[in-house]
């Protein structure tokens, strides 16, 4: 079971297959030159991912600990969302009778999110909670969104499962 | 018109669809106001420069459900409004046919409206927008005069004209026999023509189903 971490700064005690700190090594953001749609498919014009892209289709899982900021996604964050679609092709389907990507990998990590921030009010978390369940539902990803107090018994489970 | 300050927040810059939105919004409006490029600028300097506004409004493109991640970076360093009556709005034009993509960004800039203590002017919201910019003028001309009319509604009534705007707005979703019908042009590989001739005209069509994160 590989399992890799994407995180804001927290500090963090259980070991993971790969770890992508996104305040250290914040992505750059997506220039929208469609490279990875229509010139070299699959692949980001831009280098500074190409580690985590490998470590990402190859996991089973990844856990990400977020940090909302305003009531949502922070803007590193999103900014490494945006670079996701390069996992996907740029051909639509309907046949949910919505607009959606085909997936380009057979087959992508489970995702746990952990998330904290600082919501005015439960209709802006809410708001938060239901936008990343959105995009991982458009991402093909299976995903359970938490938040943040639940993440050292959950993944204290997970590391000790053989 | 009250003090407007227009905000382009798509990492394309001068060079694309949003930039046509603003340009047709502000040849309704008749009146010349500023417009920066969140691509071009430090995030805390332009956040910083909204106090010297009566009204911000944000044009942006969708991008994974949301706004691009620039623009959240100029949101995080925004401070709560300044004088009462202070406003924001939001442009959102998007790849995907439905309006409906929006959804979720409209309830958080209404959210973020509420947070910050501005006036919330809306959130306008066009589908199908992609090929904007690489068709000819005359394909989009009934889009352009209904930015004109969003235009000439704000610099009127310093609102969005609800009219202009559920014209933006449809479709909002797909009936049944539209996705059929899309369904079976996708199948039949007419409904993706436009990425085959962009990856044809780059010799990339070969590699279309790539997988070159798990290939060496
Ligand atoms: C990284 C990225 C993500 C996108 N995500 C979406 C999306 O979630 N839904 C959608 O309908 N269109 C999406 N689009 C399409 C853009 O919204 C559309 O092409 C828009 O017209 C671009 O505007 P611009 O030329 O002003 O940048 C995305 C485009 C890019 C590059």
């Amino acid at each position: 079971m590989k399992t890799i971490l994407i995180k804001e700064g927290q500090e963090v005690s259980q070991n993971f297959d790969y770890v992508l700190d996104l305040v250290e090594n914040p992505p750059r953001p997506c220039t929208g030159c469609w490279s990875c749609w229509t010139r070299t498919p699959g692949r980001c014009a831009q280098k500074d991912l190409d580690v985590f892209y490998r470590q990402y289709v190859a996991a089973d899982r990844a856990v990400i600990l977020s940090r909302a900021v305003k009531g949502f996604v922070s803007a590193r964050l999103k900014n490494l969302l945006d670079r996701m679609i390069a996992l996907f092709l740029p051909y639509i389907t309907y046949r949910t009778g919505e607009s959606m990507h085909l997936p380009r990998y057979e087959r992508l990590p489970k995702v746990t999110v952990y998330y904290e921030g600082d919501f005015v009010s439960p209709e802006e978390e809410e708001v938060y909670l239901s936008y990343l369940k959105r995009t991982m539902y458009q991402f093909y990803t299976q995903c359970e969104i938490l938040p943040m107090e639940r993440f050292a018994e959950k993944e204290a489970a997970q590391c000790a499962k053989p | 018109m009250r003090k407007t300050l227009i905000l382009n927040g798509s990492p394309h810059g001068k060079k694309g669809n949003t930039e046509i939105f603003i340009r047709k919004f502000l040849e309704g409006a008749k009146e010349p106001c500023p417009v920066r490029y969140v691509v071009q600028e430090d995030p805390a300097e332009l956040a910083g420069d909204f106090a010297n506004y009566d009204v911000i409004l944000f044009f942006m493109p969708l991008y994974v459900h949301a706004m691009p991640g620039i623009v959240m970076e100029v949101i995080e360093q925004m401070q709560p409004a300044q004088r009462a009556g202070q406003s924001i709005g939001f442009v959102v034009q998007s790849g995907f046919l439905e309006a409906a993509q929006s959804d979720y960004l409209k309830a958080y800039f209404a959210m973020l409206a509420k947070r910050l203590g501005y006036v919330d002017l809306g959130c306008a919201v066009r589908g199908g927008a992609a090929g904007v910019c690489m068709q000819p003028e005359k394909a989009s001309e009934a889009l352009f005069a209904v930015l004109r009319k969003l235009g000439e509604g704000y610099r009127e009534t310093g609102a969005f004209d609800g009219e202009a705007v559920s014209a933006l707005g449809t479709p909002y979703r797909l009936t049944q026999k539209e996705s059929r019908l899309l369904e079976r042009l996708h199948r039949l590989k007419i409904g993706d023509l436009m990425w085959t001739f962009m990856l044809l005209r780059n010799k990339a069509f070969r590699l279309r189903r790539a997988r070159p994160y798990t290939e060496e």
